[in-house]
């Protein structure tokens, strides 16, 4: 009777403490989604493999461990009902914290004087977080990305680390799905919710491998693909047994997968790189083009590449695009920004690394204590490496990877001389030399994707020419809305080509047409019509899309620095048109009743 | 797997000792005869020699074809395995002048080991080096058979005769391979310089047991009372199925060593590559992966062929 009694009082008490448990657990989890958070993603090594068909003919690989620097911002209000924006730049071996991050996406900005070419930090007045959560990540080796090996101050072993076990277009975007799921897992408020790709440049090559890894991921583990990577099949599927868990442990269609990843937006994407220079130099190299109009206006004449007394037979697109650069050059323009002066990109790109290598800026641009994350401490960098050679780089390296024209000496200089890492080994220790804190473009990467192992064997994985990337494009394109910019002032990936190089994928679409004057009430109209062949996409219907394809007419390359206002209003508006808002609202609902929560 | 090995060898060697053992008691009965020969075996296990062949047309889709604009050319050939050299040791039991029985155990080894390279290149502002090599490539076969016998003599002289005769019986045979194959590329640019070094191992064995069979024809010569020699050709008929065996794959780059069993088969691969296609059957025990869904038919070890041997026989 006695315990009766006692049970009676103890047991209200007890579901009390459990309730009250339960919630601080519960406001906790939801604190770390509505707070901002910055640090690295430990990527382990992975075997992986590229092959033809023929099993011991395939090149064998294991990938480096690596820590993948991400920031998260969440969204103004409500972050657990907002869609996660994914942003990364290209290079290969781009910082996205120089690039995207800086310009004109996070919370604040980095605002650079023209006349002095230095930074500063500024709230930024088009910041992504009014629509959704934003996701910022650098590439292995990149912004603060980093490595480990066993012996990094051995110089043949780390100079092996730059091969196509690290630096490919496949392990590269299997890097970043990892990240990504890994981030949504930590994160189970935002798991189901839907992910968007904001992409710059070669960007749009990790995107498009990436999406195509997500949605036809069996593919990868089967054989099917030329690229194999069994774990990341497994991660995947764990992925979407919780956001699917109709499809626990079954393939999900990629109609299904796409209502999680059911757009993107690439900001002057790398796709189909080839077919985009093959047409880009032809139209550039046609009377009154561009290039005219800037002999006219500069008084300098613009030489053809044919008319060009050293001219070689048998050239490529990208001979006749150097021939450009060198006329951009000689007359002091950007080829990503041909109405800006030369170096008025990478200058950007330079303060912008200058500043994020000082504590106080990083702290205020990521919104974190920094002195927090671990990982930064040189302490804890024992194993890490960040760059190839030591010494006498410049003959080391090859730039015939890199997005733009090859770097000059100055941009060699800052490569090896870093700016203020000083600041940063105050607060969190000098690295070894072979290390950095941050680099803007890591040049040895961009090297690594252009020459490796995998290319020597004559695997099809050099995005440079192959033909692959443009087709997986597509096949994605079929499942997710798709937006791209077509700015008016860059060279170096010139979209006016893309419709007309898009249309080269002749196995998949039938025609690939520009129409500049829809969608009607479109400020800034512009759109891409595509003409699939019938049953052509594996598990679509797909007869037609429509990519979205607005013009920026004040910008070059980086359209979020000089139209960051415009290019969010149109995201926005391209999101309502395709449903965008809609459709999260049906993810979330559906997932949110399988799981039995009320939202 | 390794147990049964162990044991059909023991059985092996206990019939040899067996035999023997029965000869020395059966010394001076005149009904017995003991035989010892040797020679060479022609052979076409085709489905073993499979794995040369592959190796040969990855080495033509994969290397000559797509550098076929540099100069170069392989040395060597991969090899194969057509002969076999057998021994033999048989006792026979005479029942009649012209009938007899026997009880054999023949044993035979074949190994082929090779060296390959092949090197191919251009020179220009750019240069660039792919060499293929294969230090070694080795193809090993081995085995024995018992078998029992009856056997029809037909005179042709008082020391001569020529003999017609069948067998049936068991037989084992074990046969591995092995390739450590290299490759390095290398890239002299103007801006910039590559090497590339890839390589492994890949090993594989198998054991397999089946029904054998041959038809005999052979000429006996008498030297002396109890002491003569033979010639003998032989057609044999021996296929063995369902041929379990390990194997084993190191690569370059990636410290741990792959390692598997499986049964033999044939795998058929449809290589697609930019500069051409290539059809290729390939035998395999490996079927991880996303290799089983390669797999064409069942592997045959097909040892039949003809014998060719000589012989010398003692009568007790």
């Amino acid at each position: 009777m006695i315990l009766e009694e006692k049970m009676k009082k103890v047991i209200p008490t007890l579901i009390l403490s459990v309730w009250i448990i339960f919630w601080v657990g519960a406001a906790n989890s939801l604190m770390a989604q509505s707070q901002p958070e910055a640090g690295f993603c430990f990527i382990e090594e992975n075997d992986f493999h590229f092959h033809t068909n023929s099993y011991f003919n395939r090149l064998a690989l294991r990938s480096s461990q690596t820590r993948i620097w991400r920031v998260y911002q969440p969204a103004d209000d409500d972050p657990a009902s907002k869609p996660l924006f994914v942003f990364f730049n290209g290079g290969p071996g781009g910082a996205t914290s120089a690039g995207l991050f800086s310009a004109y996406t996070g919370r604040n900005a980095v605002s650079v004087d023209p006349h002095t070419s230095e930074g500063s930090i500024i709230i930024n007045p088009h910041n992504w977080t009014r629509i959704g959560n934003l996701l910022h990540i650098d590439s292995r080796n990149a912004g603060f990305s980093y490595s480990l090996m066993g012996n990094p101050q051995d110089d043949t072993l780390r100079q092996a680390e730059w091969d196509a076990q690290n630096f490919n277009p496949f392990i590269d975007a299997a890097d970043f799905v990892r990240v990504l799921l890994r981030f949504l897992a930590d994160h189970p408020q935002l798991q189901q919710n839907p992910v968007v790709l904001v992409v710059e440049s070669y960007g749009g090559i990790r995107s498009l491998v990436m999406l195509h890894l997500l949605l036809f991921y069996q593919d990868y583990g089967n054989g099917k693909a030329l690229y194999q990577d069994p774990a990341l099949v497994h991660e995947i599927q764990e992925h979407y047994n919780t956001i699917f868990p109709k499809y626990a442990d079954q393939t999900v269609p990629p109609s299904v997968i796409a209502g999680q990843f059911s757009h993107q937006v690439l900001i002057q994407p790398a796709i189909t790189r080839y077919f985009q220079r093959l047409v880009a130099v032809r139209m550039l190299e046609a009377p009154g083009s561009i290039l005219d109009q800037l002999a006219e206006e500069t008084g300098v004449p613009y030489i053809r590449y044919r008319d060009q007394p050293w001219a070689r037979e048998n050239h490529t697109p990208y001979n006749i695009m150097n021939n450009i650069y060198d006329y951009l050059d000689i007359i002091g323009r950007d080829p990503y920004i041909y109405s800006k002066p030369e170096g008025f990109f990478n200058d950007y790109f330079d303060a912008a690394g200058e500043l994020l290598t000082h504590y106080d800026a990083l702290c205020l641009m990521t919104g974190v204590d920094v002195t927090g994350i671990p990982e930064l401490y040189a302490s804890s960098r024992q194993r890490a490496y960040k760059i190839k050679f030591l010494e006498d780089y410049a003959s080391q390296m090859s730039f015939s990877a890199l997005m733009g024209p090859a770097p000059k000496a100055s941009d060699l200089n800052s490569f090896l001389f870093p700016c203020a890492e000083e600041d940063m080994a105050s607060v969190f220790g000098a690295l070894q030399p072979w290390d950095r804190y941050f680099l803007d473009l890591n040049y040895d990467v961009s090297t690594a994707f252009s020459l490796n192992m995998a290319v020597m064997e004559g695997y099809d994985v050099q995005y440079a020419y192959s033909e692959i990337y443009g087709e997986m494009f597509l096949e994605n394109v079929a499942f997710v809305e798709t937006f791209i910019t077509n700015a008016a002032y860059d060279i170096v990936v010139y979209c006016p080509s893309l419709p007309d190089a898009l249309a080269y994928h002749t196995s998949i679409l039938n025609s690939s047409v520009f129409d500049p004057a829809g969608p009607s009430q479109a400020e800034r109209p512009g759109q891409i019509l595509l003409d699939y062949k019938q049953g052509i996409v594996p598990g679509s219907s797909v007869t037609s899309r429509t990519i979205r394809f607005p013009r920026y007419t004040n910008s070059g390359h980086a359209v979020t620095m000089t139209e960051p206002g415009e290019i969010l209003d149109d995201v926005i508006s391209w999101l309502q048109d395709t449903d965008f808002f809609l459709k999260q609202q049906s993810l979330l609902h559906q997932n949110y009743r399988h799981k039995g929560v009320k939202k | 797997m390794k147990k049964y090995i162990s044991f059909c060898h023991r059985a092996a060697a206990a019939i040899v000792c067996f035999l023997l053992l029965f000869s020395v008691f059966l010394t001076g009965t005149e009904r017995f005869q003991i035989e010892l020969y040797g020679g060479i075996s022609f052979i076409n296990p085709k489905d073993f020699n499979l794995l040369s062949k592959a190796e040969q047309k990855y080495n033509d889709i994969y290397f000559i074809q797509r550098l076929r604009h540099f100069e170069g050319y392989f040395v060597n050939d991969f090899p194969k395995i057509k002969e076999t050299i057998p021994a033999g040791f048989r006792i026979r039991y005479k029942v009649s002048e012209k009938l007899s029985f026997s009880l054999g155990l023949e044993g035979f080894i074949q190994k082929k080991e090779i060296s390959l390279e092949g090197s191919f290149g251009y020179s220009s502002t750019t240069s660039e080096n792919h060499i293929k090599k294969y230090d070694p490539f080795r193809l090993g076969l081995s085995g024995y058979a018992v078998m029992g016998g009856v056997h029809f003599r037909l005179p042709v002289g008082s020391k001569t005769d020529i003999e017609i005769g069948a067998a049936a019986g068991w037989a084992k045979a074990d046969f591995d391979f092995s390739s450590n194959w290299s490759y390095t590329a290398s890239y002299q640019g103007t801006e910039v310089s590559y090497d590339s070094v890839d390589g492994g191992v890949l090993e594989g064995d198998g054991t397999g047991n089946g029904f054998a069979a041959q038809a005999v024809l052979r000429f006996n010569r008498m030297l002396g009372r109890n002491f003569g020699f033979f010639v003998e050709t032989a057609c044999t008929y021996c296929r063995m199925k369902s041929i379990e065996g390990s194997g084993r794959e190191a690569r370059i780059g990636i410290p741990e060593e792959n390692s598997w069993e499986g049964i033999w088969g044939i795998k058929r691969e449809e290589i697609h590559v930019l500069w051409g296609d290539a059809d290729v059957s390939v035998p395999t025990n490996y079927w991880g992966d996303w290799t089983l869904s390669q797999h064409d038919r069942d592997f045959v070890l097909d040892l039949s062929g003809f014998r060719l041997s000589l012989g010398i026989c003692i009568r007790l």
